[in-house]
């Protein structure tokens, strides 16, 4: 599920101590400051190595564990792990739990990137092109972006998913159709007190032009809300795409995603067949904490090289 | 001594962890505060005294902690006092005043409750009777209707009243002892003047103490018995008011007095700046703090640290201290060369004043209304606020008019009016010739380049995210002037004359400190060659010692690319220095204009000269014998200004005529006044004999009718 | 106040009005159009009726105009699943919702404040820690497989909860099972609950360290003191606005827990209507949701005028 409101921003202020004057004799470095920052935040850092390895298990696997997840196997039918060639055993359809783990993963990650992806720059465009122009054409805007965000996701999603057939493009499109909603609300807000800075007054009395104004300033001082929150963007995405896929509205088989394998999962329940509900439901949550925890670490690191100014 | 005092730190050293290191913000700090004396501490930003007051209540910012000394009150040490016994000294024995009133009140509770929560921790009384003494205090801080304010908001109040609120919580509860944090330093300097005399009433009546922390050398003259001036978290010098202001002996005190605008001979002559920065405390020096910055260092004070001279009077802590004969010679004689500056010599005042320069700039019945806008789907107008109305003045090429007010009185919408950034409701504005209106492509262009800004918060105004090369280079790249080569060599050059490393091209303006950024600003709008420069409060944000860089730097690049500048201010000292012409702003109304030193020794109208006596001069003879013409109230609302005069609300002289008719600007010996009844030009005259003739009669001219 | 209550009316009117167009263009962009409200056993003459009474052969703003007025006359349609029209289907389903969103709101926002609050205190201490990080795991949990853990530990091994909802026609009959409505509540709060308990813990933090914070301590107030009588009403100012903006997210929480549990409510209702192909539900209750919505941030933003002085009194 998409975050309906913005997130609340936790700006853990910096201690205010007493000014100091003084330029560092800083030679380049401040370019790695926020890295340093980000790197610093040990949640953050670690929640990057994880995405990377979770990014090499779903791409690179797939060429050290050759297995079929075109073809069911109705001869192995949720064979627990262990059993011959299938480490994490196998689901329903005789697929091997660990290759579609990683197909699975695969599925989530495209999807979850590519929407957050898009609808970032959708939102983006949209929100500081409203935010900078105000008036009448901001005013009608927002009251639209409003009216989208009173449907509740889920149910637009759905109605949405009626109308097209569920392949990975048109989740990726149905799903950035609904989150870049929160970005343009997100950059409008920034743009509008972008635009009564000091700067972007002195940009104008040079007699920068519209286009040239946003596009050296307003814009690269959003980057950092805007990059922050695409990270939020997409663990929400995969969860949505998760959401759809329980609601019967997923990929169809034999191509699936983690919430896909969780759903499938879940008929067997009572059967005691954990390895087809466990890993895929971890995977998922491990995931998405871990762009919620980058987007976190992102965030501190932005602020502080703004606040250390 | 004999009095035992109230207050004595001992030793006192604070320290503020950072990310990486740790800030010594206070440093070895010792002092002691009589009972029933107001004891001034001053500064500038990041000496440490406000740490200090922070220290002394313990209510240090996160990360911050006392790592060693004595406080002691009435003997005794609330350093290691446990939590507990800790709270009944705040607010109890200690009363704090913090600089913003807004930030600094709960916004969500009424001001009474917020006054009656101080006596209820500290008095076992009952909430009624809690109530009842807030109410009192209330009454005590000259609050007008303080029993209908008792359940307001904060936010309901204007900055002056709410600073009132402030020192009534702080009182509420009887402390012994009041800590003033720069306590009118968000206040205009009008109401400014009201709450110093406040606070002095108060100490008077009640008996208390008074810690005055504040980076304004005239707020200590006025106010103050004694003084101590703190320096990279270390008292340098110490000793009553008089002393330190007439024979200061630290080096640093001397530089401080003579970077003031007040203290140059005549203005436009270069002002003694103090060269660098204050150092570093994450990493303080071994020797005396001061002396990479002090002409009289040698290597004594870099190797050790002096001590305060113990026991007598007069204390400081300095190898070479000044202020003995020689040294007075030398202050006063020898005008200090500054190591920064390309040029010691004054500049030519408005040259050849027998034929006098065609205008460059010139402002016409120049009128400026923002619509007071509501309504859901249409933005209906529904009132108009009068920022500027009807002003006209002229600019003679190569001169700078210094425009002066206090906030909210239109300067700098006229400064944002002349560069183009707000357009005019009706009025013209014409540089060189040409009506500014019809500013569209090229010959637009052309004008713009004329005519550059320059902005007061050096933080703000500066994009965050380019080096400072590029934000040089800007306007070169917009308006293509030369090669992208070309320009690069410009930005060069630039730096050069405002005085910063060539490398500062590849930085980030966060790296700078709040000066050197001013100076970017300064290189960025020369970059065009403008004729004209709006600067609008161009250091007010800066400390003194800084800011005397910055105004030297201003005008002798004045002089050497023959520019104008408007100069826009509230602080009527730095105005009279670099202009040649000040305006005087009030509520929208141009009501005096006249010839710097002329406005400034002898104002015309009851405002200038209300606004001048407010503004607290470093001497304490001078404040000692002002005659002050006190200006009392606040300002009014711009959406519904006064009929006729707009200052009569506030003016002390005001009759009904000032209600009716509104004033036309006459000339009185030269200079431009909007006024009835319009003071004498001999400085210091009683204010009683005002010119009493209608200057419409004096003219003959007939007031237009009142437009509001 | 008067002003800024008048505007905030205004603008959800507005809201709504881009409500019903975006429903509307969506009936005309679902497959077989709104002629497939009948039902695909529909006759030709029903199709005739349908496009007589919808007016399908006028241009798009008339029949908007159409569509509205019948809206507004209590015309919602007829789902022929359900056989039965549609205001009767929400008019039972509705309350069931409101029921379920106001409960788990309530409790999530509560606990929110109390857990907000204690992390705030306990700072970058290991309480605070292990706090961020559970809300943070809850958050990510999809709800589907959070609410089934919660069966498989709650219902199945530890047999203490029912594993369904009850299936009564009344809210009172629901409130009379209420054993039945723990695991769903359970369920919505803990999903909802980072979403709160963060925003009140950096809040609170922030709030800490303003000025009038300090204030409160240089008059000698205690911690708990400046905490419970300073920071609080300041806090929750602009909760009630958050609340306000997480309806939709709420609403969609719902609609899930609805269909893992089986609980009769609007979303269910929406569910197997989608699956269903039913259109006339899924676009009413599309509106009726939505509606529900915006007058949901309407009443928390009266609240918050009401509330914070610095809105009351201008």
């Amino acid at each position: 599920m998409t975050l309906g409101p913005s997130r609340p921003s936790p700006a853990e202020p910096e201690p205010p101590g007493p000014e100091l004057a003084g330029a560092p004799g800083a030679d380049g470095a401040h370019r790695w400051r926020a890295l340093r920052v980000f790197a610093e935040n040990r949640l953050a850092l670690v929640s990057a190595i994880f995405l990377i390895a979770v990014a090499a298990f779903c791409y690179l696997g797939p060429l050290l564990h050759h297995t079929d997840q075109i073809h069911t196997n109705l001869g192995t039918v949720n064979a627990p792990p262990g059993t011959q060639g299938h480490l994490l055993g196998t689901d329903d359809q005789g697929y091997d739990e660990l290759g579609r783990l990683m197909i699975g993963g695969q599925t989530s990650l495209e999807v979850g990137v590519g929407a957050a992806l898009l609808a970032t720059a959708a939102g983006a465009v949209i929100g500081a092109f409203s935010g900078f122009f105000g008036g009448w054409l901001d005013g009608i805007v927002m009251r639209c972006v409003d009216g989208l965000l009173a449907i509740p996701t889920v149910f637009l999603l759905l109605l949405l998913a009626a109308i097209v057939t569920p392949t990975k493009l048109s989740l990726i499109v149905i799903i950035a159709l609904i989150s870049w909603l929160v970005t343009a609300r997100l950059v409008r807000g920034e743009a509008l007190t972008l635009r009564t800075r000091d700067f972007v007054s002195a940009a104008r009395v040079m007699g920068s032009s519209t286009p040239r104004t946003v596009l050296r300033h307003i814009v690269p001082n959003s980057l950092s809300v805007i990059v922050v929150n695409a990270t939020f963007q997409v663990a929400d995405a995969i969860l949505v795409l998760a959401t759809l896929s329980f609601l019967g509205l997923g990929l169809p088989a034999p191509q699936t995603d983690l919430g896909g394998m969780l759903n499938n999962g879940m008929t067997y329940v009572y059967n005691g067949t954990w390895w087809v509900i466990w890993p895929a439901g971890v995977l998922i949550i491990a995931i998405v904490v871990a762009f919620n925890f980058i987007g976190d670490g992102l965030r501190d690191a932005f602020e502080v090289r703004l606040q250390r100014r | 001594m004999t009095v035992q005092p109230l207050l004595r730190v001992d030793d006192l050293h604070t320290e503020i962890r950072l990310r990486h290191g740790s800030v010594k913000a206070v440093d070895g700090l010792s002092l002691d505060i009589l009972p029933g004396e107001t004891l001034g501490v001053v500064g500038e930003s990041g000496s440490g005294k406000t740490m200090l007051g922070l220290s002394i209540m313990r209510l240090l910012p996160p990360g911050g902690r006392i790592t060693g000394g004595r406080i002691l009150l009435d003997d005794e040490d609330v350093v290691g006092l446990p939590d507990k016994q800790m709270r009944r000294v705040r607010g109890g024995k200690i009363g704090y005043v913090f600089q913003d009133p807004m930030t600094s009140l709960n916004p969500t509770v009424p001001i009474g409750e917020q006054i009656a929560e101080s006596v209820l921790l500290h008095q076992d009384v009952s909430k009624a009777d809690a109530r009842i003494r807030a109410l009192e205090v209330l009454e005590q801080v000259g609050m007008p209707h303080a029993g209908e304010r008792m359940s307001n908001y904060p936010h309901q109040l204007s900055g002056g009243l709410r600073q009132r609120v402030m020192i009534a919580v702080a009182l509420a509860a009887d402390p012994k002892l009041l800590i003033a944090d720069e306590p009118t330093t968000a206040l205009d300097v009008t109401i400014q003047e009201q709450i110093l005399q406040l606070l002095d009433e108060l100490r008077q009546s009640l008996g208390m103490a008074i810690l005055l922390i504040t980076h304004d050398l005239g707020v200590i003259a006025s106010r103050a018995n004694r003084v101590a001036v703190m320096y990279a978290g270390r008292v340098v010098e110490e000793c009553d008011t008089a002393s330190v202001f007439g024979n200061p002996r630290h080096p640093y005190t001397e530089a401080l007095l003579a970077a003031l605008p007040e203290s140059a001979a005549a203005a436009h002559e270069t002002l003694y700046s103090i060269p660098g920065l204050p150092p570093d405390l994450t990493d303080p020096p071994v020797g005396c703090r001061f002396a990479p910055r002090c002409r009289y260092a040698t290597d004594e004070c870099r190797a050790s640290y002096p001590e305060l001279t113990a026991g007598s009077k007069h204390r400081f802590a300095c190898f070479h201290p000044t202020g003995s004969a020689a040294g007075e010679a030398m202050f006063t004689k020898a005008t200090p060369v500054p190591i920064e500056l390309l040029t010691t010599a004054p500049v030519q005042r408005a040259t050849a004043e027998a034929t006098p320069p065609k205008p460059l700039l010139q402002l016409s019945r120049l009128v400026k209304d923002f619509d007071v806008t509501s309504g859901a789907l249409l933005q209906r107008r529904t009132g108009k606020l009068s920022a500027v109305s009807d002003v006209s003045f002229e600019l003679a090429a190569g001169s700078t008019f210094g425009l002066v007010g206090e906030s909210g009185c239109g300067k700098s919408t006229i400064g944002r009016l002349i560069v183009g950034l707000e357009h005019p409701t009706s009025g013209t504005i014409t540089i060189d010739g040409r009506d500014t209106s019809r500013l569209h492509g090229r010959t637009g262009r052309d004008l713009r380049t004329m005519m550059q800004l320059m902005f007061q918060d050096p933080y703000a105004s500066l994009d965050p995210r380019m080096t400072v090369g590029a934000i040089v280079r800007e306007p070169l790249a917009i308006q293509r002037v030369g090669s992208k080569r070309d320009q690069q060599q410009q930005v060069l050059k630039l730096l050069d004359e405002v005085g910063l490393p060539r490398t500062a091209a590849d930085r980030y303006p966060h790296e700078f400190s709040g000066g050197q950024r001013q100076r970017v600003g300064l290189a960025r709008a020369l970059a065009v060659s403008p004729k004209l420069v709006v600067a609008d409060e161009p250091v007010s944000a800066l400390d003194v010692s800084v800011q005397a860089q910055v105004l030297n730097l201003m005008v002798d690049l004045q002089k050497e690319h023959g520019l104008s500048y408007i100069f826009i201010s509230h602080d009527l000292g730095v105005v009279r220095h670099v202009s040649d012409t000040i305006g005087v702003m009030y509520l929208g109304k141009l009501v005096e204009v006249g010839p710097a030193d002329d406005v400034y020794r002898a104002p015309l109208h009851p405002y200038t000269k209300g606004l001048l006596d407010a503004i607290p001069i470093a001497d304490p003879s001078v404040e000692a014998t002002k005659d002050r013409l006190p200006i009392h109230g606040e300002l009014p609302s711009a959406i519904h200004p006064p009929t006729g005069c707009r200052f009569r609300t506030r003016c002390p002289l005001a009759q009904d005529i000032c209600a009716d008719q509104e004033p036309l600007p006459v000339s009185v010996s030269g200079r431009l006044v909007a006024c009835h009844f319009p003071l004498k030009v001999t400085p210091g005259a009683p204010c009683a004999d005002a010119i009493t003739e209608s200057a419409t009669d004096v003219l003959g001219n007939k007031p237009s009718p009142t437009t509001e | 106040m008067i002003g800024y209550l008048a505007r905030r009316i205004a603008q959800s009117v507005l809201v709504v009005f881009v409500v019903s167009v975006v429903v509307f263009l969506m009936l005309h962009r679902l497959p077989g159009g709104p002629r497939s409200m009948l039902g695909k056993t529909a006759t030709p003459a029903q199709v005739a009726q349908l496009t007589r009474q919808l007016g399908l052969n006028k241009p798009l703003p008339v029949q908007y105009g159409k569509w509205v007025s019948n809206l507004l006359h209590g015309d919602w349609g007829f789902s022929i699943t359900h056989n039965q029209s549609v205001t009767s289907l929400i008019g039972e389903r509705l309350p069931k919702t409101l029921l379920l969103t106001t409960v788990s709101l309530a409790i999530a926002v509560l606990l929110a404040i109390v857990l907000g609050l204690l992390q705030a205190m306990r700072r970058n201490r290991f309480i605070d820690y292990l706090m961020t990080f559970i809300s943070f795991v809850f958050y990510a949990t999809p709800t589907f497989f959070l609410g089934l853990i919660l069966v498989l530990l709650l219902a199945v091994q530890v047999p203490v909860f029912p594993s369904s909802a009850p299936q009564s026609n009344s809210i009172a009959g629901l409130v009379a099972h209420s054993n039945g409505l723990v695991l769903p509540i359970t369920t919505l709060v803990l999903v909802s609950l980072a979403l709160f308990s963060r925003y009140v813990r950096s809040s609170a933090i922030d709030q800490l360290t303003e000025d009038y914070a300090r204030t409160a301590r240089a008059k000698g107030a205690s911690e708990a003191r400046v905490l419970f009588r300073h920071v609080l009403r300041n806090v929750l100012i602009p909760v009630i606005t958050l609340l306000g903006l997480s309806l939709p997210w709420v609403f969609s929480g719902a609609l899930v827990v609805e269909s893992v549990f089986n609980y009769p409510g609007m979303g269910l209702l929406f569910w197997q209507a989608a699956t269903a192909h039913d259109y006339p539900i899924l676009l009413s209750v599309t509106l009726v949701v939505s509606v529900a919505t915006v007058v949901g941030s309407l009443l928390a933003d009266l609240a918050y005028a009401v509330l914070d002085p610095r809105v009351r009194y201008s």
